[in-house]
C-alpha cells in the first residue's frame, strides 16, 4: 500500500509547517548558536529525503547504509580540508579551527536532519508514530509552560522577553498569562488539526486497507476537531478567570488594590506562590532622596488596610487612611492630599512612575502630596504615566524615641479603630489577670476571651514589651522579636480552616514560618494591643542598589505588605520586619537590559536630541524569526495562506470551464463535483470505486451523480473520440444536475461552511 | 579603566568649573543675552547649581536641573555637554552619554563653526567635548568612530591624558605596536606619567616583553608616589602581579597582590583579590581563595559607595569555581548560573565580557557534569527514586554537553579562535583546568597544530607543560598519550597542585579506557594520590576509590542494612582494594543501639570522617547514611601550607 501523491505531499507540507513552528519555538527557548533557518532547512531536508527513500521503496537498512556512506565521505572530505587548511595555515597563519567551526554547526544540522528523517520515516511507516509524536510534542510544551502552574508568569524567560521586545503585552493590553494560554490553545488546536489530517493516512508497506463505512469520517473529524478546540478554548477561559483572580495573590501574597473594596483585603495568607521578575513599573526619581531612612530600600505605598475584621485587617471605610491615594482614585486621575506642607520631618521627593503591567491604583513614595498624570513618552511599552510629589520621611525609627504616638486630633472612634486587634476588647480585664495571660502564653491552642478572640496575641505582645514604657521602644522590641524569630518562606504550609485565624499558625508556632502578610498582621495586632495605632501598608519594596540614574525597575516580585505606626507630627511610619532566615529565597535582580532600554526611551528632551544612529540601537533590530512572530508578519502569512486556499478551491470548482480539450473537461468536471461533495463531508473512501461511490451517494443522500461518473468512465476507458463520448453541454448539464440534487440535501450554510473547511483539501486523492 | 574614569572626572570637573565661570561672564552673544534676560540668567544659574549638585554627590538633582536647562535654552550646547558628562561618568549609561554628547557636538559646531575655526576661549571646552565623545564611543565598542573623534581632537588640541587614551584605543583595535609608540611619545612629553606608564606596561606585557613591562609598572608606581599623600598604587601593583604570574613567579605575584589589597585603594576594584583567588585555586588553597573574596567584599562594603554590579559576575564565577573544586556542587551551580546569566559590562584589561561568559559556560558545564556524576552515586531506597535520579543524571550530562558546545562556539567565533588565550593570562579568567576541559572536546588535528605552534612561539619554558597537557587531554587514550601524561606527572612544581590533579585524572581516564578489567598498582596509587590532592575529582571524573571494607555489628538486622550500604558504596564510588596496603578503609558499624555509622580511615587509622544515622521505629533510611557520607568523603578537606613570599623587586628602593 502506498499513499496517494496528493495525500503524501499535503501531509508532508503540513508537517513542514509544524516543523517551522517547532524550530521557531525552540530557538526562543534554547540558544542554538546557529541560524534558525539553517536548522529548519536541516529538518526539512531530513523529511524530504525520508520521503524520497520511501517513494523508492527503499528499506530502512538501505537508507541507513547510504547515509553511512555519505557521512563517512563527508567526514573524510572535512578531514582532508582540515588537513589542507592546517598545512596551509602554518605557512599563512590562518585559523587552526576554520573547519572545526563549520563541523560544529554541521553536527547540529545533522542532528536536526536525523530528527526530520526519522520522524518522517516512522510517520509513514508506522501508525503508532503519530501517537509518539503527539506525546513528544505535548510533553515538550507542557514542560515548557509548566512553570506557569506556579504562577511564574515570566517563564519561560525567552518567550516573555520576546513578547516584551515585540511590545505584545502593551499593544494588545494583555498580561503574560494570556500569551501563554493563547500559546497552549494554538498548540492544542494545531495538534487536533494535525491528528485529524494525519490519522487516516495510508502507510507505505501497510498490507491491510482501512476502509471507512457509513457517514464520512472527515465530517466527524472536523466536528470533533472544532469541538476539541472549543473545549480547549473554554478551558483556557476558565483558567484565565482563575489566574486573573488568583494573580492578585501571586506576588508575595500582595495582590492589586484595585478590586479591594471596603471590608476586603488584597492580601493572601495561604501561599505567596512565587516571586516573579515580571516588570511592573518603572520608577524615575526626579531628585535625590538623600535622607531615606531605609537606604538602600525604598517603600512605595499603594494601599493601606486598617479595619480589623475578626480574622484579618481589611480596608477601612472612607475617612480613615486618607493619606493613601488609592481612595477613590484611578491610575490616571489626579490626587491631592489634604496635608499641604512637608514640615521639618519630611523632604520633598518628586518621582515619575511609568506603568508596565496592569495597575488600577497609583502608588508613590510615602506619602504623596500630589499625583498627576503626565504624557506617556513611550506608549508601546508604558500603559500609563504619572508624576508624584511626595513628602518622604527622613528619620529612622530610633530617632522617634520618646515621641507621642497617635494624633491628638483623633476622636475615640478613630483611636479604637486603629487599636482594634484580637483580644483588644478584653484588654483591661486581662491586664489585671496575669495568670490567664501566662496560660495563654504557654498554650499551643487558642485561649479565647469572652468575645471568642485569641488572647495569645496580647500575652505575646506583653511578654515581648515587658516593662518598657516608650511606645516607639515597644515597637522596636516587637519588630526585633519578629525579625529574629521569623523564617521567610513563600510556602508556610499552615493548616487553617476557612473560618480559622490565619495569623496564629505563624506567630504561635515554634518555627515562625511565613511571609510579609503574616509578619505585617502579627506586628500590627501586637502593636495595637500595646496601645500603638498601627495599620498595614501595601505596595512595593524595592532595592535601590539596582537603580541606575535614579531609575528603578519594579517587578511583581517586589510587591510587599508592611506594618506602620502613627507618630504624632510624623504621620504613618513604616516599621518593617526583616526575617533573619529565609527559605528558598530567590534573588530577584531586575533585568538590567530592560531597565537600560526603558531608560533610554524616557529622556524628556527626546525631541531636542540628535536622532540615534542605526548602529547604536542595533540590538533593537529583531532577527527574522522575531519578525515572523510579529503579528503583522504572521497576519500577512495567514492572509497569504488564505488567499492560496481560496484560489485552490476555486480552481477545483471551476477549472473545468477553462479546459482546453474534451478529456480534461470531463475529468475536471468530475473533480468539481467530487470536491463539492468532500466539502459536504462526503468524500470517496479509500478503495471505493467511483460507481460504488455514486451508488452510495444516491442511496444514502439522494445525490444523483451517475451521469457524470459514467461520462468519466467513458472518457477514461474509451477515449474522447469514441462515439459514446458526451458532448460539452452534456457534461456541464450532468454536473449541474448532480449539484442540484446535492443542493436539495445540504443547506446553503452547510455548503458555505464546507467550502471554507481547510480540511476539505486534504482528500484530493479521493477524487 | 578605573584610573581612566577618575582622570576624566577630575578633568571634566576642572574644565567645567573654569568654563562655566567664563560663561557666566557673558563671553558670547547668546551668553550676553542670557545675562540680560531673566529667563536666560535662570539657565546659567541652573548650570551652576547642577555643577554644585554633582560635586556635592546629588547626581539626580543635578540631572533634573540640567534637563530644565535644556528645555529653557535648547540651542545651547552646554547643558547637553554636562548631561553627556553626567551619563558618561556618573551613570555609565554610554548610549545616553553618546546621544547627549553628539547633540552637544552638533550644537557646538553650529554655534562656533568647524573644528579648525574655534575661538581660543572655547577650545578647552571643545577639547573636553571631543574627548568625552570618544570615550562614549569607545565604551559602545565603536572603536573606529572613537579613533576618528580622537583624530579631530589631535588636530587642534593636546592634553596630557590624550596619549594614554589613544594608546588604549589602538590596543582595542589590535594595533599594539602603534599603541606602544604613542604611549612612549606621551612619556617623552611627560603626559600624565602615572597612567601612561601603566598603559605602556600593559601594552608591553601584551607584546610578551614582560621584564620591560615590569619596569613600566615600576615607573607608574614612582610617578604615583611622586604625587605625595596616600599611595594609590594598587592598579600598577596588580598589573605587575599579573605579569609575574604570567612569568610563573607565583611567589612574587602573590606578594604583589597581597600588597595591593592592603593599600588604601586595594578594594576599589576586585582584580587583585580575584587574581589571588584564582591563583590560590591553582595551588589548591581553596579556603584561602574564599577568604580573599570575603575580605574583598567586606572591604568594598566598608570603603566604597559604589555598586557591586562591577564585580558581581566575577565574584559569582570565582565562588562557583571554588565550590566546584570543594565538591559543593549545588552552591557551585547556583553561583555559576548567576555568572553565566549576568553580563559583565566591562572586561578586565585587554579582555571583554565574552571571556567571562566563556569561563562561566565552561565552569557551569563542569558543574553539571559533576552533578551528573554525583547523581550516579546517589542512593535511593525506591525504584522510582533510582529511576528519577538516573534520568536527572542524563539530563545534567546533556546540559553539560550543550553548554560546552556553546562555550566552544564563543571561543571560536567571538574570541578569534581563542588566539589570545595563553597560559596564565589572567585576563582570560581561564586557568587550567577550565580551558583544558573545553580544549579536550575540540578537533584533535587542529588542537595538535595549535599547541605545536604555541609551544614554538611561547618563550616561557614552564608554559610548555600546560600546552602538552592540553594536547594530551585532547589526543584520546592511546599508549603514547599515557606515556606523555606519565612524563608530565613528575614535572609539575609542588605548588601547581591543580594541574597535577588534572594530569592524574586524565591519566587515570586514559588508563581505564585501555585496561577495562584490571587495575594496576600504579593506578591504585594514582587514585589515592588524586583523592588526597583533590577528592572532588574522584567523583567528577567518575572514578572509584580503592579502599578496604569492614562491617561490624552484633545486631543481625543492622548488619543486613550495613551490608546493603557497603554493597552500594563499593559498586559506585569505592572499589575493594586488592591488597592490604590500601591507604583507606571504609568501616561500617553500629556503634550504639539504634545507630548506624560509616567511617573513613586512612593508613594510620586516623578517622577522616564519620556519618551516623538513627534507627526510628525499626525503619532505617539508608539515604540519610550513604548520601551524606559520599558527599563528605569527596569534599575538600585541607589547604596546602602558605608559600614563602619573597620581597618584591618592583618596590625595592621605593
Amino acid at each position: 500500500m502506498t499513499p496517494s501523491k496528493s495525500q503524501f505531499w499535503f501531509l508532508q507540507a503540513f508537517r513542514a509547517s509544524l516543523g517551522l513552528v517547532f524550530v521557531c519555538f525552540l530557538v526562543q527557548v534554547i540558544e542554538l548558536g546557529i541560524s534558525s533557518l539553517t536548522v529548519y532547512l536541516g529538518l526539512l531536508a531530513g523529511s524530504f529525503f525520508a520521503g524520497r527513500f520511501l517513494w523508492k521503496h527503499s528499506s530502512f537498512s538501505s537508507a541507513l547504509v547510504k547515509h553511512y556512506i555519505y557521512a563517512v565521505a563527508a567526514y573524510l572530505l572535512l578531514f582532508a580540508v582540515n588537513h589542507l587548511v592546517l598545512t596551509l595555515g602554518s605557512a599563512y597563519q590562518s585559523s587552526d579551527y576554520l573547519v572545526p567551526r563549520l563541523t560544529d554547526d554541521l553536527l547540529l544540522i545533522t542532528v536536526f536532519y536525523c530528527f526530520g528523517f526519522l520522524s518522517t520515516w516512522f510517520f509513514w511507516k508506522s501508525r503508532s508514530a503519530l501517537t509518539f509524536e503527539g506525546l513528544g510534542v505535548s510533553l515538550f510544551f507542557v514542560s515548557l509552560l509548566a512553570a506557569h502552574r506556579n504562577y511564574h508568569v515570566d517563564a519561560p524567560r525567552q518567550i516573555s522577553s520576546l513578547a516584551w521586545k515585540l511590545d505584545i503585552f502593551q499593544k494588545f493590553r494583555v498580561e503574560p498569562q494570556h500569551l501563554f494560554l493563547a500559546l497552549g490553545l494554538i498548540l492544542a488546536a494545531g495538534l487536533i488539526l494535525y491528528f485529524s489530517a494525519a490519522d487516516k493516512r495510508s502507510l507505505f508497506g501497510e498490507r491491510q486497507l482501512t476502509i471507512n463505512k457509513g457517514r464520512s469520517s472527515r465530517t466527524s473529524a472536523t466536528i470533533l476537531s472544532l469541538l476539541g478546540i472549543s473545549a480547549f478554548f473554554a478551558f483556557a477561559w476558565t483558567v484565565n478567570t482563575h489566574y486573573s483572580k488568583d494573580l492578585s495573590r501571586v506576588s508575595n501574597g500582595v495582590g492589586s488594590s484595585k478590586d479591594t473594596k471596603e471590608g476586603q483585603s488584597n492580601l493572601g495568607f495561604h501561599e505567596a506562590v512565587t516571586g516573579t521578575k515580571q516588570p511592573a513599573a518603572l520608577l524615575r526619581l526626579e531628585g535625590d532622596y538623600e535622607n531615606n531612612p531605609w537606604t538602600p530600600m525604598l517603600y512605595l505605598r499603594e494601599g493601606g488596610l486598617s479595619r480589623f475584621a475578626g480574622k484579618e485587617i481589611v480596608k477601612a471605610a472612607r475617612g480613615y487612611d486618607s493619606d493613601v491615594p488609592l481612595t477613590g482614585t484611578g491610575i490616571g486621575e489626579p490626587f491631592l492630599s489634604h496635608i499641604t506642607e512637608p514640615g521639618e520631618f519630611r523632604e520633598k521627593v518628586v518621582q515619575s512612575i511609568y506603568i508596565l503591567s496592569e495597575h488600577e491604583a497609583p502608588f508613590a513614595i510615602d506619602f504623596p502630596r500630589r499625583i498627576a498624570p503626565i504624557k506617556n513618552p513611550y506608549p508601546e511599552k508604558f500603559r500609563a504615566a504619572y508624576q508624584a510629589l511626595s513628602y518622604a520621611p527622613i528619620e529612622p525609627l530610633k530617632a522617634l524615641l520618646e515621641l507621642p504616638i497617635g494624633d491628638s486630633s483623633w476622636n475615640s472612634t478613630t483611636w479604637q479603630h486603629y487599636l482594634r486587634a484580637p483580644g483588644s476588647k478584653s484588654l483591661d480585664a486581662f491586664n489585671s489577670n496575669p495568670e490567664k495571660l501566662i496560660e495563654a502564653l504557654q498554650s499551643e491552642t487558642p485561649v479565647l476571651d469572652s468575645n471568642g478572640e485569641d488572647l495569645r496575641y496580647l500575652a505575646t505582645a506583653l511578654s515581648i514589651a515587658g516593662d518598657t514604657k516608650d511606645p516607639i521602644r515597644k515597637t522596636m522590641q516587637i519588630i526585633n522579636y519578629l525579625s529574629e524569630k521569623s523564617i521567610y518562606t513563600r510556602k508556610p504550609g499552615h493548616q487553617v480552616t476557612k473560618s480559622g485565624d490565619p495569623v496564629a499558625p505563624y506567630l504561635f508556632a515554634k518555627e515562625k514560618r511565613g511571609y510579609c502578610v503574616h509578619f505585617a498582621h502579627a506586628a500590627s495586632y501586637m502593636l495595637r494591643l500595646l496601645g500603638i495605632p498601627a495599620r498595614i501598608g501595601t505596595g512595593y519594596l524595592t532595592d535601590t542598589t539596582y537603580a541606575k540614574d535614579g531609575h528603578i525597575l519594579l517587578q511583581l516580585g517586589d510587591r510587599h505588605a508592611w506594618p506602620e505606626i502613627y507618630v504624632e507630627k510624623r504621620g504613618w511610619v513604616v516599621v518593617d520586619i526583616t526575617p533573619a532566615q529565609a527559605e528558598n529565597e530567590e534573588a530577584l535582580t531586575p533585568d538590567e537590559k530592560l531597565l537600560d532600554d526603558l531608560m533610554n526611551k524616557l529622556t524628556p528632551v527626546e525631541e531636542l536630541l540628535d536622532p540615534v544612529s542605526e548602529d547604536i540601537d542595533q540590538e533593537q533590530n529583531h532577527p527574522f524569526i522575531e519578525k515572523l512572530f510579529a503579528l503583522k508578519y504572521l497576519g500577512n502569512i495567514i492572509s497569504l495562506l488564505f488567499i492560496l486556499f481560496i484560489i485552490a478551491k476555486l480552481w477545483l470548482r471551476y477549472s473545468y470551464l477553462l479546459a482546453k480539450n474534451h478529456k480534461t473537461l470531463v475529468k475536471r468536471a468530475y473533480v468539481s463535483f467530487a470536491s463539492t461533495m468532500t466539502d459536504c463531508g462526503l468524500p470517496r473512501f479509500e478503495g471505493e470505486t467511483r460507481e460504488e461511490y455514486s451508488r452510495r451517494l444516491l442511496q444514502n443522500f439522494g445525490v444523483s451523480s451517475a451521469k457524470i461518473t459514467s461520462f468519466l468512465q467513458i472518457i477514461t476507458y474509451s477515449g474522447s473520440d469514441s462515439e459514446t463520448a458526451p458532448s460539452k453541454t452534456e457534461v456541464k448539464n450532468s454536473l449541474q444536475e448532480a449539484l442540484k440534487s446535492r443542493n436539495k440535501k445540504f443547506s446553503k450554510l452547510k455548503r458555505v461552511l464546507g467550502f471554507f473547511n481547510p480540511l476539505s483539501l486534504s482528500r484530493l486523492n479521493a477524487w | 579603566m578605573l584610573g581612566r574614569i577618575l582622570i576624566v572626572v577630575f578633568l571634566a570637573l576642572n574644565v567645567f568649573y573654569s568654563s562655566s565661570n567664563a560663561d557666566a561672564q557673558g563671553l558670547t552673544e547668546s551668553e550676553a543675552q542670557a545675562q540680560a534676560l531673566p529667563q536666560l540668567s535662570g539657565f546659567e544659574e541652573l548650570l551652576l547649581e547642577a555643577q554644585g549638585e554633582l560635586s556635592a554627590g546629588r547626581p539626580i538633582d543635578a540631572r533634573a536641573k540640567l534637563l530644565q536647562a535644556v528645555k529653557l535654552k535648547p540651542e545651547d550646547y552646554r547643558s547637553y555637554l554636562l548631561l553627556g558628562q553626567y551619563y558618561l561618568l556618573e551613570v555609565s549609561s554610554f548610549k545616553l552619554a553618546y546621544r547627549y554628547l553628539k547633540t552637544a557636538d552638533s550644537k557646538f559646531t553650529k554655534e562656533f563653526g568647524k573644528d579648525d575655526n574655534i575661538d581660543a576661549r572655547y577650545q578647552n571646552r571643545h577639547a573636553m567635548l571631543l574627548y568625552m565623545l570618544s570615550e562614549a564611543e569607545l565604551n559602545l565598542d565603536k572603536y573606529e568612530d572613537s579613533l576618528k573623534t580622537l583624530d579631530r581632537f589631535e588636530k587642534n588640541y593636546w592634553m596630557e591624558f590624550y596619549p594614554g587614551t589613544r594608546a588604549w584605543l589602538l590596543m582595542k583595535l589590535k594595533r599594539v605596536d602603534e599603541a606602544i609608540q604613542i604611549a612612549q611619545e606621551g612619556i617623552r612629553r611627560n603626559a600624565d606619567p602615572r597612567r601612561t606608564w601603566n598603559i605602556l606596561g600593559i601594552l608591553l606585557s601584551v607584546k610578551g616583553k614582560r621584564e620591560l613591562s615590569l619596569e613600566a609598572f615600576k615607573e607608574a608606581i614612582i610617578a604615583e608616589l611622586a604625587r605625595g599623600g596616600s599611595a594609590y598604587i594598587s592598579t600598577p601593583l596588580n598589573n605587575a602581579g599579573e605579569v609575574y604570574r604570567e612569568m610563573f613567579r607565583d611567589g612574587l605575584a602573590e606578594g604583589a597582590w597581597l600588597k595591593s589589597v592592603k593599600l588604601p585603594d586595594g578594594c576599589d576594584h576586585i582584580l587583585p583579590s580575584l587574581n589571588l583567588a584564582n591563583m590560590y585555586m591553582d595551588q589548591l588553597r581553596l579556603y584561602q581563595a574564599e577568604r580573599s573574596l570575603k575580605d574583598f567584599e567586606a572591604c568594598f562594603r566598608e570603603k566604597s559607595d559604589k555598586k557591586d554590579s562591577e564585580h558581581r559576575t566575577l565574584l559569582a564565577l570565582a565562588r562557583g569555581k571554588i565550590a566546584l573544586l570543594e565538591n559543593e556542587i549545588d552552591k557551585s551551580t547556583e553561583n555559576l548560573e548567576i555568572a553565566s546569566q549576568d553580563q559583565q559590562w566591562f572586561g578586565k584589561i585587554g579582555t571583554n565580557e565574552n571571556d567571562v561568559t566563556l569561563a562561566s559556560y565552561i565552569a557551569l558545564s563542569q558543574s553539571f557534569s559533576a552533578k551528573a556524576a554525583a547523581l550516579k552515586d546517589s542512593y535511593s531506597s525506591s525504584i522510582f527514586g533510582s529511576l528519577k535520579t538516573r534520568l536527572r543524571s542524563y539530563v545534567y550530562s546533556f546540559r553539560a554537553w550543550w553548554l560546552m558546545r556553546q562555550a566552544r562556539k564563543i571561543a571560536l567565533e567571538e574570541l578569534d579562535d581563542f588566539e589570545d588565550l595563553f597560559i596564565r593570562n589572567t585576563d582570560s579568567m581561564l586557568q587550567y583546568p577550565t580551558l583544558g576541559a573545553m580544549i579536550a572536546g575540540m578537533n584533535s588535528a587542529s588542537t595538535k597544530s595549535r599547541m605545536k605552534r604555541m609551544i614554538a612561539s611561547d618563550t616561557r619554558k614552564p608554559a610548555a607543560l600546560y600546552y602538552r597537557l592540553y594536547a594530551a587531554s585532547n589526543a584520546g587514550y592511546g599508549k603514547d598519550v599515557i606515556a606523555e601524561l606519565k612524563s608530565l606527572l613528575n614535572q609539575w612544581s609542588p605548588i601547581e597542585r591543580l594541574a597535577k590533579s588534572e594530569t592524574l585524572a586524565r591519566l587515570l581516564m586514559a588508563e581505564q579506557k585501555t585496561s577495562w578489567f584490571w587495575q594496576s598498582n600504579d593506578q591504585t596509587q594514582n587514585l589515592e594520590e588524586l583523592f588526597e590532592l583533590l577528592p572532588s575529582y574522584i567523583r567528577r571524573y567518575d572514578f572509584r576509590l580503592p579502599a578496604q571494607v569492614s562491617i561490624s555489628s552484633t545486631n543481625n538486622e543492622s548488619k543486613k542494612y550495613l551490608k546493603k550500604a557497603a554493597s552500594f558504596l563499593f559498586s559506585t564510588r569505592f572499589k575493594k582494594a586488592n591488597s592490604a596496603k590500601a591507604r583507606f578503609r571504609v568501616a561500617l558499624g553500629s556503634p550504639a543501639a539504634n545507630t548506624l555509622s560509616i567511617e573513613l580511615f586512612d593508613t594510620k587509622n586516623q578517622r577522616l570522617l564519620a556519618q551516623h544515622t538513627q534507627v526510628f521505629k525499626d525503619e532505617i533510611n539508608l539515604e540519610l547514611l550513604i548520601n551524606p557520607f559520599i558527599s563528605k568523603a569527596f569534599s575538600y578537606r585541607l589547604d596546602a601550607p602558605q608559600n614563602f613570599i619573597p620581597q618584591l623587586p618592583i618596590l625595592q628602593g621605593l
